[in-house]
């Protein structure tokens, strides 16, 4: 490695590092456990996805996908990456497990059709259910790269043609699940060097998902400048993720691009949050983000049909501290965040302003 | 290119030859090759046989010597005659100091007559040896006075026996008495019946002619002399795709596409709503991603009947423009660059030779370390752990490039990985994040916040830097292929293509496409045919899935019912859909085959450049090098279109053009939406009933070019495709990836495949 590039790995192991929540005196020990001649042997298998995964982890930056095959990990089985093709490709796998059992890692992406024994999706000849269960237990560890792995994601929305199942599920193996539609590479990669550090994985909730990435609400943290899109039917508030934090390709995330949050890593977010889109968002959005305003002008617009009404007048902190003052109106009400019925249910005249009650 | 030049400028004409309707109007374009010392004239004048042609445009055309790139626009007039000759002329452009170019002008008459000429051959009933060729020959009587193409086509009975060569010729007065071979070949069957097929010789103008072919069966109760070869997995791709086919002398001569995953997202579609439908459709696929739920937005927006604002169109326009330059990109490099480079022989490369190689073929690029790039390899390969490089094809005879042309294809492999991130960074600008942006809502966008002029300027920094790359080293590294593989421009092709067109530049659905709508049947690329969507029709007969009769996709049905892999009956969950009963090609090759048919200068300029520096023929484009080219010449196109978008933006958004979201209400109804994603034409077609989706089909990219034979047993494009493919390995089927992956497979979107019978055909097996 030459000394710039040397140089950039640092700085790279320096954002696993901050992602990991650990101190900046651990980055030479990242950049040698990243960087070790045994780099160890991972087959990422392709079950009933979209490839989204995948084209996720190739916008891994810091370190990007070039780092990552050379000098982190051996990838001996990657259907999109992977230049051999047919019974060569097969071969690299086997050979894997065969010579590598206890020892290589597993990355599953996508879910696992079961019904009819699995007929739903094969591979060489064989089901993924079949494949699932040769080769994930001779794993050391198996990495669920997304919702659909870990969870059954969108092939297991209802009504669930194909009896798709996240791999726990499938086959009863214990995962690391990191989730997100698509999930953040950084939060793949940091999984991978905690490993590589430690000898061990981060430490996970009791669904399998790592705490540093997957502990906290995105609405706990978040802090987008335009205003809160609870109104909006924002799932912000019951999502753990860290999207926030990471953003996607260094730019952005859903929110900053003013669409409320789905909640793409949850279980079930398919059938438990839809619709993503009810009466009460079409009418703030018509009212309030139809033009391309600076925010604002919007946060402003959002607040004032309530703010400035005699409704809050004697409460001090609405103009103060919005947030805290939001909240504190949250609490007082015990709003149902999950339904996002919003002021509207019982305010006539609040944003999104309708004469009706709106019903969920 | 200096300044100032001794030697005189060429003119640049955007046709060398223009047809017009007697009584109508055509144009072509001209431009200086180089920059002039000085402004010049140029003169437009015309030699005419026929005096009803006339110039009507201005016949003096000043040049600026910094405009000297902008196009002139040329027009000229056919008027009425009564005569039924196709009248001719020659339009010379010239000037001082300027190398003159010359345009040929034929006039179309109008007025009935009988044919001045008969199509003949040196036979009509030939017989073909199964698994063999025969050939015949075809000529004109007389001269046609104008060029004139003449197909040959399979009109009925045996699907097996199939034209093979020569399927197109253009005669015109310097050859129409020159006899010219077609090849017809029969592929290797199983049964020991003699099947018998017609052919139709077709050509404006004359009667047609019926071709009798008959095969002479060769296989005996003992089994044939052919091969098989399955490849499953076939990787670098998106999804799970399995290919069988049969070989006899070292040659394809039949080939079944199969796809092996089913997920049932229209089931899961049933009931929703509606306005959920295009984060779930989105989810198709995560390699084109966006394009799905743009797709499902627009046919919401057919339902209710919704035109969205200028803003929205041009934020859609852009995240769309930014996905096709991502994943052409990817395409290249990534998913298709190794099988033409070998990533071993690189290791033998002189990196000082690499990097003269380099200055000569992409000076403008930014400066390559080829040396660190060829002891990283160096380094990957001492670990004894090659990764996803490990087992592959390398060593294959028919890696034809050196090993500095392969290191340097390996080094932009790797620039590449770095240059995509910058494509996809684009995408998060506006959509949020990539893959699967979350920006585009029915009624516009939501993004308002982002078009701020530092966001948008940002996005023209990642965008120039895309460009870049695109110009200094995707396009020299196409054309260096394209040199070294000459050969690959007459396997692979196939002749029927369709655009839905895609880029809305105005309101108008498809007259303000940048990319226009259109079909293309026998190879005819330069009579482009309307697209009704009715015509499309979709056949089961050969897919898992209960029914026989084809089915227009509004009505459309999914009903799976496994049978077993078998390649004589049902061996798919793809469904054939066919156009006016014809399979047809999609893709960036259909796409740039209907814009320079239908004359739109974009296309005909990129396209007659890329011939130009080639040396290819415009008949050259249908085959696998043509398509792998066409995806860097329509890339070069959009990423052109989009610094227009991008200015139009910010300047509606100075001016006060602020609005980018319609609100609408829900109403019941049917509707559709016709759109291209990057691997080809994408429809979907839903009905709303009471706010919730009652009835969804997708007939997406990769089911044209991958079909399954319809009814009429009549193959997909890659099956197609395949037949005459040369194996000089069976156990190292490059050639078959080459053309595989010339079509960009993207199997989830489209495909459903069901295999329950393991223990049969897996691998790359070769069944003797």
């Amino acid at each position: 490695m030459t000394n710039v590039s040397r140089r950039n790995f640092l700085k790279m192991c320096g954002v696993v590092a901050a992602t990991l929540g650990l101190e900046a005196s651990m980055v030479p020990q990242i950049a040698q456990a990243l960087t070790s001649d045994n780099r160890p042997p991972v087959i990422w298998l392709h079950f009933a996805e979209c490839t989204g995964c995948s084209e996720a982890f190739l916008r891994a930056e810091n370190p990007g996908v070039e780092e990552i095959l050379f000098d982190v990990l051996n990838v001996t089985y990657h259907e999109t990456l992977q230049v051999a093709c047919g019974e060569k490709a097969e071969q690299n796998l086997n050979e894997t497990v065969a010579n590598h059992a206890g020892e290589f890692i597993c990355i599953v992406e996508g879910a696992i059709p079961t019904a009819d024994n699995g007929v739903y999706g094969t591979v060489s000849g064989r089901t993924m259910l079949e494949i699932a269960q040769t080769v994930i237990p001779q794993a050391k560890h198996t990495i669920c790269f997304g919702t659909c792995a870990a969870f059954g994601g969108l092939p297991a929305a209802a009504p669930n043609p194909t009896g798709a199942k996240g791999v726990k599920d499938a086959i009863g193996v214990d995962t690391i699940n990191i989730t997100g539609c698509p999930p953040h590479p950084l939060n793949l990669v940091a999984c991978i060097a905690n490993y590589l550090l430690n000898n061990q994985m981060p430490s996970r909730r009791s669904d399998g998902r790592p705490t540093f990435c997957h502990g906290s609400t995105i609405h706990s943290k978040c802090t987008v400048p335009h205003g809160c899109l609870e109104g909006y039917n924002c799932k912000g508030p019951k999502t753990y993720n860290n999207c926030h934090k990471q953003l996607y390709n260094g730019e952005s995330w859903c929110i900053q691009a003013e669409h409320q949050c789905i909640g793409c890593s949850e279980p079930n977010f398919w059938d438990s949050n839809a619709p993503f889109y009810n009466d009460m968002w079409s009418s703030m959005f018509h009212t309030y983000r139809r033009y391309a305003e600076p925010h604002e002008n919007q946060t402003t617009a959002t607040c004032t049909p309530c703010h400035g009404s005699d409704i809050f007048e004697e409460e001090e902190s609405h103009s103060s501290n919005p947030r805290k003052f939001q909240q504190k109106m949250h609490r007082e009400h015990n709003m149902k965040l999950s339904t996002n019925r919003g002021c509207a249910n019982c305010h006539v005249d609040a944003p999104g302003g309708t004469t009706e009650r709106i019903h969920d | 290119m200096s300044d100032s030049h001794d030697s005189p400028v060429a003119i640049v004409t955007s046709v060398s030859s223009l047809q017009i309707q007697e009584g109508g109007q055509a144009s072509f374009q001209l431009r200086l090759a180089e920059r002039p010392d000085r402004r010049v004239k140029v003169k437009v004048t015309l030699s005419a046989d026929d005096a009803d042609i006339s110039i009507i445009s201005s016949t003096t055309i000043t040049i600026k010597k910094r405009k000297f790139n902008n196009w002139h626009t040329v027009t000229l007039a056919a008027a009425e005659d009564s005569n039924s000759l196709n009248g001719s002329a020659t339009v010379t452009c010239s000037g001082s100091d300027l190398i003159p170019a010359q345009v040929a002008v034929t006039e179309v008459d109008n007025d009935s007559a009988t044919p001045t000429f008969n199509i003949v051959t040196d036979n009509t009933a030939v017989s073909v040896p199964e698994g063999g060729d025969a050939s015949l020959q075809v000529k004109l009587s007389a001269d046609p006075m104008q060029t004139t193409a003449v197909t040959i086509g399979h009109s009925g009975g045996d699907a097996d026996i199939s034209v093979t060569g020569g399927s197109t010729y253009y005669f015109d007065s310097s050859n129409w008495n020159e006899y010219q071979p077609i090849t017809l070949s029969a592929a290797a069957d199983s049964d020991t019946e003699n099947g018998q097929a017609t052919f139709a010789l077709t050509a404006d103008g004359a009667d047609a002619v019926q071709i009798t072919a008959t095969e002479t069966d060769t296989t005996s109760d003992s089994g044939g002399t052919t091969e098989r070869i399955v490849i499953d997995p076939v990787s670098r791709i998106e999804g799970h795709l399995r290919i069988e086919v049969e070989t006899a002398d070292g040659k394809v001569t039949k080939a079944w596409s199969s796809a092996t995953m089913f997920r049932g997202i229209e089931p899961i579609l049933e009931g929703r709503d509606p306005l959920d439908a295009p984060h779930i459709t989105q989810r198709l696929c995560g390699v084109c991603t966006y394009i799905h739920g743009l797709c499902s937005t627009r046919a919401i927006e057919d339902v209710v009947n919704l035109s969205i604002p200028d803003n929205a169109r041009i934020v859609r326009n852009l995240l769309l423009g930014a996905q096709f330059m991502h994943d052409h990109i990817v395409h290249f490099y990534h998913l298709n660059g190794l099988d033409w480079a070998d990533i071993v022989s690189a290791l033998s490369a002189d990196p000082v030779a690499t990097q003269n190689l380099a200055s000569t073929i992409s000076p403008n690029a930014a400066p390559i370390d080829f040396a660190a790039v060829k002891a990283r390899l160096q380094g990957l390969v001492n670990t004894g752990n090659l990764g996803p490089f490990a087992n592959a094809y390398w060593g294959h005879t028919d890696y034809k490039l050196s090993p500095e042309e392969n290191l340097l294809i390996v080094a932009h492999y790797l620039e590449a990985l770095k240059k995509q991130l910058a494509a996809a960074r684009m995408m998060a600008i506006l959509g949020g994040k990539n893959p699967h942006p979350q920006s585009v809502v029915v009624g516009g966008v939501t993004c308002g916040s982002e078009l701020s002029a530092e966001r948008l300027n940002q996005f023209r920094a990642y965008m120039d830097e895309v460009r870049d790359f695109v110009e200094n080293v995707y396009l020299p590294d196409l054309k260096l292929v394209a040199s070294r593989y000459p050969e690959w421009t007459t396997v692979g092709g196939f002749s029927n293509f369709m655009a839905y067109g895609e880029f809305p530049e105005g309101s108008n659905e498809p007259a303000d496409f940048l990319m226009p709508r259109g079909a293309i049947f026998n190879g005819d690329f330069l009579n482009v045919q309307p697209v009704n969507q009715v015509e499309i029709t979709e056949h089961v007969a050969h897919s898992w899935y209960n029914g026989s009769v084809d089915r227009h996709p509004s009505v459309g049905e999914t009903l799976p019912n496994y049978t077993g892999m078998d390649t004589d009956d049902r061996y798919t969950w793809s469904k054939a859909p066919r156009y006016s009963g014809e399979a047809m090609e999609v893709g960036p090759l259909a796409r740039v085959l209907v814009g320079y048919g239908l004359g739109k200068p974009e296309f005909v300029s990129e396209v007659q450049n890329f011939l130009t520096d080639t040396g290819l023929n415009e008949s050259d484009l249908l085959s696998t090098l043509g398509r792998t080219a066409a995806r860097a010449i329509e890339t070069r196109i959009i990423s052109n279109s989009m610094q227009n978008w991008l200015t139009e933006l910010e300047s509606n958004l100075s001016t006060g053009n602020l609005q980018i979201y319609e609100n609408h209400s829900m109403t019941s109804g049917s509707g559709f939406a016709l759109n291209e994603a990057p691997r080809g034409a994408l429809g979907h077609w839903m009905n709303i009933q009471d706010s919730s989706i009652d009835g969804y089909q997708m007939v997406v990219p990769s089911t044209w070019n991958f079909s399954p034979r319809c009814a009429d047993n009549i193959p997909g494009p890659l099956e197609k495709a395949l037949v005459g493919v040369p194996i000089a390995d069976p156990e190292n089927p490059v050639e078959l990836l080459r053309v595989i992956h010339s079509f960009d497979p993207c199997i989830a979107c489209g495909v459903h495949v069901i295999d329950k019978d393991s223990g049969k055909t897996h691998k790359v097996d070769v069944l003797h």
